[in-house]
């Protein structure tokens, strides 16, 4: 066993993983507490990781990524509450099909648009300096790109436990979770809520398009690869819990990680895998919600 | 449940008169697209069975339509099989397969059911598009080896709407059928299914099967008239795709995937002759669709034909018609 190998396989797992975390964590708030099921939550990654790369070519590596981790999370969001407010409001009372099917023509859709935009060519930035090297730590070389997705990953886990936990917003959302129609039924706004969920997981799923453009490799397969494992997360999380798709992102980014060094074909047959062994021993996640399944 | 007779089983084969003489009106070149909506469907139909009979969220069905083809595929080009040799074959596979998928992925209900067949599907695509040596990895399998009565478009064509009318007269039969009753009572109480002594789990399992076995037929049809096959046929973009016929058109009504086919279709063979940028007006058209008519298309045509049948008699006393008008808020 060459640990040496071993240790940067589980970092970069982490990494990933906290990048799974970002956009399932969004998804899982939008689907457990609001019942809206967004297949196109993918594009919104895809298409930050696009804007990203571009910010980066403009501006440069340093000024270009720190620019846009703050303007294109913010796009995003408001992109993605315009988009709730004209496309999905009108199918809310068709249960799931209707927004299977918004999103899922929003799917083709952007992805053909981020054709048009930026190309059919993958899109490869040089990471800012600050992040191309290596740190020794305890005689591990570790990547500095992979500990600075962590740490931006811990502040906004940070920010949406404060959120959850302190503010007006998050209760409600805790509300909704546990039950929505109790929650329409004392006076609360629940479209209103929707729409803001809506924005923050789009806000969400920003961030982590942004800060996976230092891995390269930016292309127009980015957004069915990640919405599936962000479905997988959800899956193995727990519907509607946000600590659960943490656990389940790092197992899945762990073992995709990991598995690479055994197995040539590693990689999404792991994460499915996984998947599947969880479900078969708990059908409902990590965390289960009482009533729900 | 209804009754199985030629009533019923008219609409399947006035469509299916429709498609034989499409040869006639439309140009050579757009055959293959022609044939390719008719495979489609078909497909769609059959994950009908699941999704509209017994309320079945599959999100799986391209692994079992991937797994017709690829079998045919490989069956001819690497192990030099006769086609119907390869389709015995894939039919063969395809039973012990969908009984495993439905074993796993009913664990889980609704939506999770729908994500565990995706999973399950996906495993299968990465394998097949990965393994370079068996399958052709990316860049797939090309040079079907056809039989001699299969080997021009036409013949493929006719020959994908007979497979499209007999799969459909069996659905028919089917669901016209105890266990097709018994599958909508699944649908919308499995409790009360249990309740009565039924096993609900059972039947469930058992439209698995049926949906798989159907689609796999689709997908030998589609390595015949394609003649070749690619591993995108696997993966959850032809899944979703499917199922989005089937919400497009309608899973409540027999027809509906196919009205969904044909719709996405037509939209998709007019524009990528022109342009590359077909996807964008399908997934508006797709997104325009869900926003007016969001149970389908389907139903709302055969209200639209019913309100017309209404209008033209005027034997109809008024109460019908505000049940009409009622029906239709």
């Amino acid at each position: 066993m060459n640990w040496q190998l071993f240790s940067a396989q589980v970092l970069a797992g982490t990494a990933n993983g906290a990048l799974y975390f970002l956009v399932a964590s969004g998804l899982t708030l939008l689907w457990g507490a609001l019942g809206v099921v967004n297949l196109a939550h993918g594009s919104f990654f895809m298409l930050s990781a696009f804007a990203g790369a571009l910010c980066i070519q403009t501006w440069g590596p340093e000024i270009g990524l720190i620019v846009a981790l703050v303007i294109v999370p913010l796009a995003a969001a408001l992109f993605a509450c315009t988009l709730e407010m004209t496309l999905f409001r009108p199918v809310y009372k068709s249960a799931m099909w209707g927004q299977l099917l918004v999103s899922f023509g929003l799917v083709l859709a952007l992805n053909n648009i981020a054709r048009l935009v930026f190309g059919t060519q993958a899109i490869s930035v040089a990471p800012p300096k600050m992040l191309s090297g290596f740190v020794e730590f305890g005689g591990l070389r570790l990547a500095s790109y992979q500990l600075g997705v962590l740490v931006v990953t811990a502040l906004v886990a940070l920010f949406l436990w404060r959120l959850l936990t302190r503010s007006r917003t998050g209760r409600l959302i805790r509300a909704a979770v546990d039950d929505p129609q109790m929650l329409g039924a004392v006076g609360v706004d629940v479209q209103r809520l929707r729409t803001m969920v809506m924005g923050i997981a789009a806000l969400l799923a920003g961030i982590a398009g942004v800060i996976a453009v230092p891995r390269g490799a930016i292309n127009l397969g980015l957004d069915v690869q990640i919405i599936v494992i962000a479905f997988a997360v959800i899956v193995i999380g727990g519907l509607g819990a946000v600590w659960g798709s943490l656990a389940a992102a790092l197992v899945i980014g762990i073992a995709e990680a990991v598995s690479t060094m055994f197995l040539d074909q590693g990689g999404e047959v792991v994460i499915f895998a996984v998947m599947v062994i969880v479900l078969l021993f708990r059908p409902t996640g990590f965390r289960t919600i009482a009533g729900r399944d | 449940m209804g009754q199985f007779d030629l009533r019923r089983a008219a609409p399947l084969l006035l469509v299916a008169l429709v498609f034989c003489l499409l040869p006639l009106v439309i140009s050579k070149s757009m055959l293959p697209e022609a044939t390719r909506i008719v495979v489609l469907a078909g497909c769609a139909m059959s994950l009908n069975l699941l999704v509209g009979a017994t309320g079945l969220i599959s999100m799986g069905q391209g692994l079992f339509f991937g797994l017709g083809a690829y079998v045919v595929a490989l069956g001819t080009i690497r192990f030099g099989m006769g086609y119907g040799a390869a389709a015995a074959l894939a039919l063969a596979i395809c039973l012990p397969l969908s009984i495993i998928v439905a074993l796993i992925s009913l664990r889980a209900k609704h939506l999770f059911f729908g994500l565990l067949t995706m999973a399950i599907g996906q495993v299968a695509f990465v394998f097949v598009s990965r393994n370079y040596k068996l399958t052709g990895g990316d860049d797939g399998l090309v040079g079907v080896v056809l039989p001699k009565w299969l080997d021009n478009d036409l013949a493929q064509h006719y020959f994908a709407i007979i497979v499209l009318v007999l799969a459909g007269l069996v659905l028919l039969r089917l669901l016209a059928s105890p266990f097709g009753a018994t599958l909508g009572a699944v649908r919308d109480n499995p409790d009360r299914v249990a309740s009565l002594g039924g096993n609900p789990k059972l039947y469930e399992i058992a439209a698995m099967v049926g949906g798989g076995l159907l689609g796999t037929v689709f997908g030998i049809v589609w390595s015949g008239t394609e003649g070749s096959v690619e591993p995108g046929l696997l993966s959850w973009v032809t899944s979703a795709m499917l199922l989005m016929m089937v919400a497009l058109g309608g899973r409540s009504m027999f027809l509906g995937p196919l009205i969904g086919a044909v719709i996405l279709e037509v939209t998709r063979a007019i524009l990528q002759s022109k342009s590359t940028n077909a996807d964008l007006v399908v997934g508006i058209v797709v997104i325009t669709c869900a926003v007016f008519f969001p149970e389908g298309v389907g139903p709302r045509l055969q209200q639209l034909f019913a309100g017309l049948k209404l209008r033209r008699t005027p034997a109809q006393t008024p109460a019908a018609k505000t049940t009409e008008m009622g029906g239709r808020a």
